[in-house]
This record gives structure tokens, C-alpha cells and sequence, in this order.
């Protein structure tokens, strides 16, 4: 049963995500919507998700390759360890062995770190290198209260911002561990948001 | 960098950086932070979702957030927001200039 769910999730994704998409905004291009609700859908089947998720590593779509490596790391699926290892030393795209890494640093396990020691010395892509050394300097596994607060979103939140209207409140941890709230300034202070993309 | 922020200090405004990425991977970005500036990790893409703004670039090989600036007001209200598009959506974003100005024709 729930391997048809997540297969049907990867297949409706897969539509919205063809291998030669172009990633950039375009108007009225909805699909990055579809991107954020298939991973949500993908860890509200939490753990059961993992045999079709490591089935999806092997898919001839990129993005869905790409889609179930970020999948598997959130969902700190220690036993996909070989799985994502294959990813991350033989993949022929860099997002994919990239996410691999990633998600090999979530996992956080002596099996993983080795697999990602190993991948640092085969690996000649700047990024996917990066990333394998930012997994490598990781003193915890999966930040798993903020990663999973994507399984709470409520899809009419998304893109929920009006001009004029109240700004969506919202609680992050900062990067100093401490917690904000957006509400908290009501009345104090005015804000500017600068939402961030690549690597610091 | 830190220099063209401070000035959001001078108009009563806090600046707060939000990065999709766990803090372990907010890597840099962390200098900026002190006590008027606040940075982020989204890491769960929950606050990019809600702001529309997630999975709309690829950068550094990876899928990641467009550039969003947006202005609250103290009453709450969101007063200004830009969000990057196109096939340059990286280059599609205000400068702190531009940004200072709107946030002064910002009254509450």
C-alpha cells in the first residue's frame, strides 16, 4: 500500500521535475510547489518510505534521483547508508552525489562518515566536495525538529503573502541555536527578510 | 557586506537573513550575526514555502531559494516584497540602497 503511495508520489514529481528542466523562476511556473509537498508527502510516510525511496536512486529521471537522496537524509534512513553511497561515489549527476553527501552527513553514522572520507577522495566537483567536507565537519546528526517542520505546513500556507496583509508569523532557530519569532517585533521594531540561497 | 547593513540600524529596522540549510551549513553566513543582525536556518524550507520563495534557483549545483527580500512594518503588515525571476533570478534582487529607500517611505 505504501509502496504504491510513494511510488505515485515520485511519479506525479517526476511530471512536474523532468530531467531536463531548468531551475530557475519562471512566471507562473507552480512546479517548485511540487517540489517542497512531494518531500513533505514523502516524510509523512516516514520511515516506510525507504525501500522505494533507495529504489528511486537508481531512477532514469535525475531530479527524482536527486528528490530521493534529499528524501532519505531527512528522513534519517541509516540503513540506506549503501544506497546513498553508491549515489555519492557513482552518480553521473552532481546534484544527486551532492544530496547523497548531505544526506550521509544526517545520518551521522561510523559507516557513513567512512563512506563520505572515501567519496572526499574520489570526488573532483568543487560543490559536491564542499559539501561532503561541510558533512564531515558536522558534530550532530539530522537537525530533526527544524528539518521536519516541513511536514506541518498546511499547502494554503504556501506562498501566503499579501501585500498589505499581516506578514506569516513564523519560529526559527537561529544560527546561534536561539529561537525567533517573527511576532515577537510586532509594535517594536520594523523588519527586512533576506531569504539566502547558496552555501555561506 | 556588514557595513551596507548596519545602515537598516539606523532606520530602526532589523535585518534577518534566512538560510535553507541546517546551521551546520549556514558556514559563513554565520559572521554576519550580532546583535542587530539575525541569522537564520530554514532548514526544513517550511518559512521559504510560506514566503514563496523555495526551489526556484539552482546554485552551486544545487536547487535552492530565488532571492526574496521583504519589508514588515512594525504594525505587522507586509509592506514591499521582491522576489527574483527569470533566467537571472540570481541578479533579480534590490540593492541595500534600494532597499533602505523603500524601508523609509515605510511609515508604521
Amino acid at each position: 500500500m505504501n509502496e504504491t503511495k510513494v511510488k505515485n508520489i515520485l511519479e506525479e514529481f517526476s511530471k512536474s521535475w523532468p530531467a531536463d528542466r531548468i531551475d530557475y523562476r519562471r512566471p507562473e511556473d507552480e512546479s517548485w510547489k511540487i517540489y517542497g509537498l512531494s518531500l513533505k508527502e514523502l516524510l509523512l510516510e516516514d520511515k516506510k518510505a525507504v525501500p522505494e525511496l533507495e529504489a528511486g536512486l537508481k531512477a532514469p529521471n535525475k531530479q527524482v534521483r536527486a528528490l530521493c537522496s534529499r528524501a532519505l537524509g531527512f528522513l534519517n534512513a541509516d540503513a540506506s547508508v549503501g544506497g546513498l553511497a553508491d549515489a555519492v561515489y557513482n552518480d553521473s549527476w552532481e546534484t544527486v552525489r551532492l544530496l547523497a553527501a548531505d544526506s550521509l552527513g544526517m545520518i551521522f553514522t561510523a559507516e557513513a562518515k567512512e563512506v563520505l572520507n572515501n567519496a572526499l577522495e574520489r570526488e573532483k566537483h568543487k560543490d559536491v566536495k564542499l559539501h561532503i567536507r561541510i558533512a564531515l565537519r558536522r558534530e550532530n546528526g539530522l537537525e530533526e525538529e527544524a528539518v521536519k517542520s516541513l511536514v506541518f505546513i498546511d499547502e494554503k500556507k504556501i506562498e501566503s503573502i499579501i501585500i498589505g496583509a499581516p506578514s506569516p508569523d513564523f519560529t526559527l532557530r537561529s544560527c546561534n541555536g536561539s529561537k525567533f519569532t517573527l511576532s515577537d517585533y510586532l509594535g517594536k521594531k520594523k523588519i527586512i527578510l533576506i531569504f539566502l540561497y547558496g552555501d555561506g | 557586506m556588514r557595513k551596507n547593513i548596519e545602515i537598516f540600524k539606523e532606520l530602526d529596522t532589523k535585518p534577518v537573513f534566512i538560510v535553507p540549510h541546517e546551521k551546520v551549513r549556514v558556514g559563513s553566513w554565520k559572521e554576519l550575526a550580532g546583535d542587530s543582525i539575525t541569522v537564520l536556518a530554514d532548514s526544513g524550507f517550511y518559512v521559504s514555502m510560506v514566503y514563496g520563495v523555495a526551489f526556484q534557483m539552482r546554485i552551486h549545483s544545487d536547487t535552492s531559494n530565488t532571492p526574496g527580500t521583504f519589508i514588515i512594518g512594525k504594525d505587522g503588515l507586509l509592506k514591499w516584497a521582491k522576489i527574483g525571476e527569470g533566467r537571472n533570478n540570481f541578479h533579480d534582487r534590490p540593492s541595500y540602497q534600494e532597499i533602505a529607500d523603500r524601508i523609509k517611505q515605510t511609515e508604521n
